[in-house]
């Protein structure tokens, strides 16, 4: 029998604090007293949510061994977080990365493959269906310093994807791609998670992770807010909403409909879609009961939705007011 | 996953591939090749035969100068010396070596910008090869330049002169050997800084700086030289001795002081002075090549001269056994000397020791180092 395979990424007790020095002032970058802890399984999408200098990028740098931790443990693909080996089944794209732009990108592509230890063919024949999933087939023999902003993420893209890497870890991936690039990244993110490879997301672009990533974590001044699915950390606000066609109910109306039920009720006009919003409060008795009485008006139910808080709500929330 | 497994030796390949594409990017580069052409259509235009000197391939032929007769048969061997002279140690060795420094310094900042660094040191390589990579590059932008500079060259005098002089392609040798003493510098400052204008500032200082410690250091030697001599002659002149008193008691400390800075500099910097010298006495060693009694013969000093003046002297408890002063002291400096100023090994194994010090220095820096 095979042993379980070790989480793509198992982080304990983590911390990392730069010391001050004649240049500059030291600063807790991670992990306040305690550290932080974090597990991502094989074959997921890990999404980790913080506003500009929470730690997210230090703590992937730490998982690369680009910056040495400074107490914890943390390990990538169960070998300890730093040592080239993991590396090998890792692909990364960093934050405003700075591609050699003395290089076209299929020189680029191809570097990068081989410093990873993969032969120049190989690389070859793998580089041009990405290069075509992410439009830049027709742009891979141009010099780097050529491309926009766009283009060169898009490469950045595939220089992290060519070895075909276990685990693949993108800094603000959408960062500077026009909205066709963002969803060709999105369906690769997608495609990625389907054959297995892990994908470790740190963004602020709360709808790009809200769409792709299945596991999120939150994080603040380099502390673990929240973490868990996108269900856990949206939960339901206990409203639910009726869609109904037809013009405004009268004050007869919604008093035939709610007698009896004891729930609280508002109406709403939908200014752009026909019908309008009927908001309450209710559990699954109360609900079910009025659907039987709307259906016995005769009017017609064109949508039912249980009201969810949106992540951009739980992140404003958690972020300006700590983790309460 | 159908990958295969990931082989160390590709790795490095793949960073040889990537020091010839930076290299080969380079404007700098690209505008000294240019210039490089310079000596070769020199060789190629001006043609040295055994009587006479050929200009542009036969249009013109003009007699050897009464001078060059006194080189002997054939004055080609002297004439490439004078060629290696002024095109390898001056014109490549001091004004190509301060380009190549102002081309190369970047090499370093750069991959450790931010951005840039993550890129590559999340690769699955150690950084000590990828600091390595860099400094290859930079020896590989100063041999690749070396090579067609003397490939060039020498193809030139072969054709057009009708003589093989494989001291012109040895020469590119000597250019890498003096750059690498210097290059290890500029990376150091590189890592330290992360700064290509403080690389290029300082590493320029530093080859220059270098220099002067050299100079300085063959003109204390010769200084005290002659004061030995001086003090040979006071023996033989009692009234010498008070201006002597006189000057050990003004002179004596701050001499002394500033020769021994001299000394605890020169002996543990990179010898960038003697590499040409060091190049002219391992190819004579390793080839047999005699380019030592070229250059002895372009330097001549005149033997017969020194014969008739160790005829005025005879004292064999001087440091000067027997030689007359002006002998002793040109055998001691000069290049027909028979005892060196210097010793080859000691110059060579100093300066590798140096720049493999600098080296370990760069790598542990930048294995300490947070991106």
């Amino acid at each position: 029998m095979t042993p379980p395979l070790a989480p793509a990424v198992r982080v304990r007790g983590l911390h990392k604090t730069y010391k001050s020095s004649i240049f500059s002032s030291g600063f807790q970058a991670l992990g306040g007293d305690s550290g932080i802890d974090l597990q991502v399984e094989r074959g997921s999408v890990f999404g980790l949510l913080g506003p500009n200098g929470a730690g997210k990028t230090t703590l992937v740098k730490i998982l690369l061994g680009l910056v040495r931790k400074s107490g914890g443990e943390a390990e990538l693909l169960g070998e300890p977080a730093g040592q080239s080996r993991p590396r090998a089944r890792v692909g990364y794209l960093p934050e405003a990365h700075r591609l050699p732009l003395y290089l076209t990108g299929r020189q680029m592509l191809r570097l990068s493959g081989m410093m990873v230890g993969r032969d120049r063919k190989w690389i070859d024949e793998r580089s041009g269906p990405w290069l075509e999933r992410l439009g830049m087939a027709g742009s891979a023999d141009r010099k780097i310093k050529e491309y926009s902003k766009g283009m060169m993420q898009r490469i950045g893209l595939v220089q992290a994807l060519i070895h075909e890497p276990e685990v693949v870890f993108l800094d603000e991936p959408t960062d500077g791609v026009d909205p066709v690039g963002r969803a060709a990244i999105r369906e690769t993110v997608t495609e990625l998670a389907k054959s297995g490879s892990t994908v470790f997301i740190n963004s602020h672009l709360l709808m790009e992770v809200e769409m792709i990533c299945d596991r999120i974590a939150i994080l603040k001044d380099g502390l673990i807010l929240r973490e868990g699915t996108l269900q856990d950390l949206t939960p339901d606000t206990g409203e639910i909403q009726l869609h109904l066609a037809g013009e405004l109910p009268s004050s007869e109306l919604q008093t035939q409909l709610f007698a009896g039920l004891k729930v609280e009720h508002s109406v709403t006009e939908k200014p752009s879609d026909p019908g309008y919003l009927l908001r309450l409060s209710a559990d699954d008795e109360q609900l079910n009961a009025l659907i039987d009485r709307v259906r016995r008006s005769n009017i017609p139910i064109l949508q039912i939705r249980r009201e969810r808080r949106t992540l951009e709500d739980v992140f404003i929330n958690l972020v300006q007011g700590g983790s309460q | 996953m159908s990958s295969p497994s990931p082989s160390r030796a590709l790795s490095i390949r793949g960073l040889f591939a990537d020091a010839i594409y930076q290299v080969l990017d380079n404007k700098v580069f690209r505008v000294l090749i240019a210039v490089t052409l310079i000596p070769i259509l020199l060789t190629f235009f001006v043609g040295l035969k055994e009587d006479s000197i050929s200009v542009l391939f036969g249009k013109w032929e003009f007699d050897y100068p009464a001078m060059m007769a006194m080189l002997g048969e054939d004055p080609r061997p002297v004439a490439i010396e004078w060629l290696l002279d002024v095109v390898i140690d001056q014109f490549a060795g001091g004004i190509g070596m301060t380009l190549a420094i102002a081309a190369t310094a970047f090499f370093v900042p750069r991959m450790l910008e931010k951005g840039a660094a993550d890129l590559v040191f999340a690769k699955p390589l150690p950084r000590w090869a990828l600091y390595l990579s860099r400094y290859i590059t930079g020896l590989l932008f100063v041999g690749l330049l070396g090579l067609f500079l003397t490939v060039g060259m020498y193809l030139g005098v072969l054709i057009v002169s009708g003589y093989s002089a494989p001291a012109i392609l040895w020469s590119s040798l000597t250019l890498i050997y003096l750059f690498s003493m210097v290059h290890c510098v500029t990376m150091l400052i590189g890592v330290y800084t992360r700064s290509t204008s403080a690389a290029m500032i300082l590493g320029i200082v530093f080859f220059f700086g270098n220099g002067c410690v050299h100079s300085g250091w063959q003109l204390k030697e010769q200084f005290g030289d002659m004061l030995m001599i001086e003090e040979q002659e006071a023996k033989n002149d009692p009234k010498a001795d008070e201006i002597e008193e006189e000057e050990k008691d003004n002179w004596r400390l701050v001499r002394d002081s500033a020769f021994f800075a001299l000394d605890a500099l020169h002996y543990p910097l990179p010898k960038t002075s003697d590499a040409s010298l060091v190049s002219l006495h391992v190819q004579d060693a390793l080839l047999g090549s005699g380019r030592m009694a070229s250059r002895e013969q372009m330097l001549d000093t005149g033997d017969e001269l020194h014969a008739e003046r160790q005829k005025e002297w005879g004292d064999s408890d001087s440091p000067m056994g027997d030689q007359d002063p002006d002998t002793w002291f040109e055998r001691r400096f000069a290049w027909d000397s028979e005892e060196l100023r210097f010793n080859v090994w000691f110059s060579i194994l100093s300066s590798m020791a140096f720049t493999t010090v600098l080296l370990l220095l760069g790598m542990w820096k930048l294995s300490r180092s947070d991106f």
